[in-house]
């Protein structure tokens, strides 16, 4: 009863809230319009992105066959499509479920956290909301046969799947100290920061069974994050995702600077870095690497040939020498290490029922918001 | 000959022997210092030329104490591991912090070539502190391999105290 009042009160008030609609992404109306405003520019300047300098692993990872802005706003589209504030309420009274048919699949292992964690206090202020997916309802339901659902100004949303696409943004997003350009919340560079955000967050929607919403991991006792449910196991998690689509949009920064490049890199860094285990096939790392010690060495070469300093040319040729035995002991190291691995994969395809939508679709619904 | 003329020419004897014992050590000394490591050479930078970094100085020069402060402001593997666990989903502050430090500093090197020697020792001891955070480390290696080529400086790297998982970090990185 009291469920059908509430519902009935949100169904007169639905006039007055009106969700925002960019590029085929909502805006519920707990979203600050200032908010709504900068993931309209960030939208807007993902699919202007060009084709140029794509990232290989980036389009590897997440199946792209081009790397250009309406190909990379398509996949997030499959993956976003409601974001409510951060002052959105999922208590008990807004929630709605009905009998919902689940996919006989198992349920993904739910990472125990280690003992350390389970004895520590709870902090006395949660930290401030940057982004979260709420596909953890879909989870829920699955365990009860039920699909969880909410109302987004009038429109009533089932979590069917995780594709549904829900998401919550909060101010962390925005804050100054986060940004890479302070003085200007819609500079590129905190654009790219976002987005790299969303595309994290966007592959919590992906996954089925086991693989189901790419479960973030406790970080093991030797890692810098050590406990924290902050680490990937999957080589091609969320962390790897928001890492690859950082690294691929800094590259298409034109306007980005120096340092606001450096910033970003080390967001890169720090995503990478939470994804624990190494590469399996370290081939091209390692030609990578003796490529650079090679063209280090031909300058070293050149000064040799050209310094009078007999003292100089002796120090450059032990050096030039100490970076040759470098260069040899990479080779042997190449051909025989084997112990490192990058995590496998887990299964990325979907669970559930949910819509996609092509990429003509997506142009559309996109063409449509930028004129 | 007067016994004071005798004093003074035998003090006079004692010096210009003692010159003439100083100089060729003296001599001696200079050639050993340019052996390791080398003294600098000036030449104006040609097309693909390749210049040298100058060797050490004992004094603080005004970029140094920058360079030395820059350093005392980057993040460490302490701070890190003080941070919450909310704090953690997400790239935390001090990172991009840390980050945007070495940013500026590149970005100042390249406006001004006079600084590039000091900011790639900078790099490199960057990338060697055990106490700064693991992220900003393997930026600082990246950039460090980085620079070396574009600014056509030397900069012994072969010998560098890099950890293995921060090199290969770093290659992953733009």
């Amino acid at each position: 009863m009291m469920n059908r009042l509430a519902l009935l009160a949100l169904l007169v008030a639905a006039p007055t809230f009106a969700a925002v609609e960019y590029g085929g992404v909502k805006f519920h109306s707990t979203v600050e319009k200032s908010q709504v405003r900068s993931l309209k520019n960030d939208l807007r300047y993902l699919y202007k992105s060009s084709a140029e300098k794509p990232d290989t692993k980036f389009l590897t990872y997440t199946q792209m066959q081009v790397g250009d802005g309406p190909n990379m706003h398509n996949w997030l589209l499959n993956r976003v499509r409601y974001i409510y504030g951060e002052k959105a309420d999922f208590g008990e009274k807004n929630l709605i479920a009905i009998d919902g048919r689940f996919p006989k699949t198992p349920l993904p292992d739910i990472p125990e956290p280690p003992k350390k964690i389970l004895n520590k206090e709870e902090p006395e202020e949660l930290g401030v909301t940057v982004m979260s997916n709420l596909a953890s309802y879909y989870l829920m339901g699955k365990m009860y046969n039920l699909f969880i659902g909410f109302d987004f100004d009038g429109e009533k949303v089932f979590v069917k799947s995780p594709r549904t696409g829900l998401l919550k943004v909060g101010r962390g997003l925005f804050l100054k100290e986060f940004r890479i350009n302070k003085e200007n919340v819609d500079h590129p560079s905190n654009s790219v920061s976002r987005l790299a955000t969303l595309f994290h967050e966007a592959r919590h929607s992906d996954g089925n069974g086991k693989s189901l919403l790419f479960m973030h991991d406790f970080c093991p006792a030797d890692h810098y994050f050590a406990g924290a449910p902050a680490c990937d196991r999957s080589g091609n998690g969320p962390y790897t995702i928001g890492g690859l689509a950082q690294k691929h949009l800094i590259q298409k920064c034109t306007t980005c600077s120096v340092a606001e490049k450096t910033a970003l890199t080390a967001g890169v860094a720090d995503s990478f870095g939470r994804v624990l285990l190494t590469v399996k096939n370290r081939d091209a790392e390692y030609k990578q690497m003796i490529a650079i010690y090679t063209q280090i060495i031909r300058g070293y070469e050149k000064l040799s040939n050209e310094t009078k300093s007999e003292a100089n040319k002796a120090y450059y040729r032990r050096e030039i020498k100490k970076l040759k035995d470098v260069i040899a002991a990479t080779e042997a190291e190449k051909k025989s290490r084997k112990d490192l691995v990058w995590p496998e994969d887990r299964n990325g395809a979907p669970e559930g029922e949910w819509t996609p939508v092509s990429l003509q679709e997506s142009k559309k619904l996109m063409e449509k918001s930028l004129k | 000959m007067k016994k004071k003329t005798r004093i003074i020419l035998f003090l006079a004897a004692v010096v210009l022997l003692s010159l003439g014992y100083l100089l060729p050590k003296e001599k001696a000394e200079t050639t050993l210092v340019e052996t390791e490591p080398p003294t600098a050479q000036h030449a104006p930078l040609e097309s693909g030329a390749v210049t040298e970094v100058e060797a050490p100085v004992v004094e603080e020069s005004p970029l140094r104490k920058e360079l030395a402060k820059a350093m005392g402001e980057l993040p460490t593997a302490t701070a890190l591991s003080e941070l919450d666990s909310e704090e953690l989903h997400h790239t935390p502050e001090i990172i991009l912090k840390g980050g945007l430090l070495v940013g500026e500093l590149l970005e100042k090197a390249e406006n001004e070539p006079a600084r590039r020697e000091e900011t790639l020792k900078f790099l490199k001891s960057c990338a060697e502190n055990p106490e700064v955070a693991h992220q900003i480390r393997a930026v600082c290696w990246r950039k460090t391999l980085a620079q070396i080529p574009e600014w056509k400086l030397f900069l012994p790297i072969a010998d560098a105290d890099v950890p293995d998982d921060i090199k290969e970090l770093a290659i992953k990185l733009p």
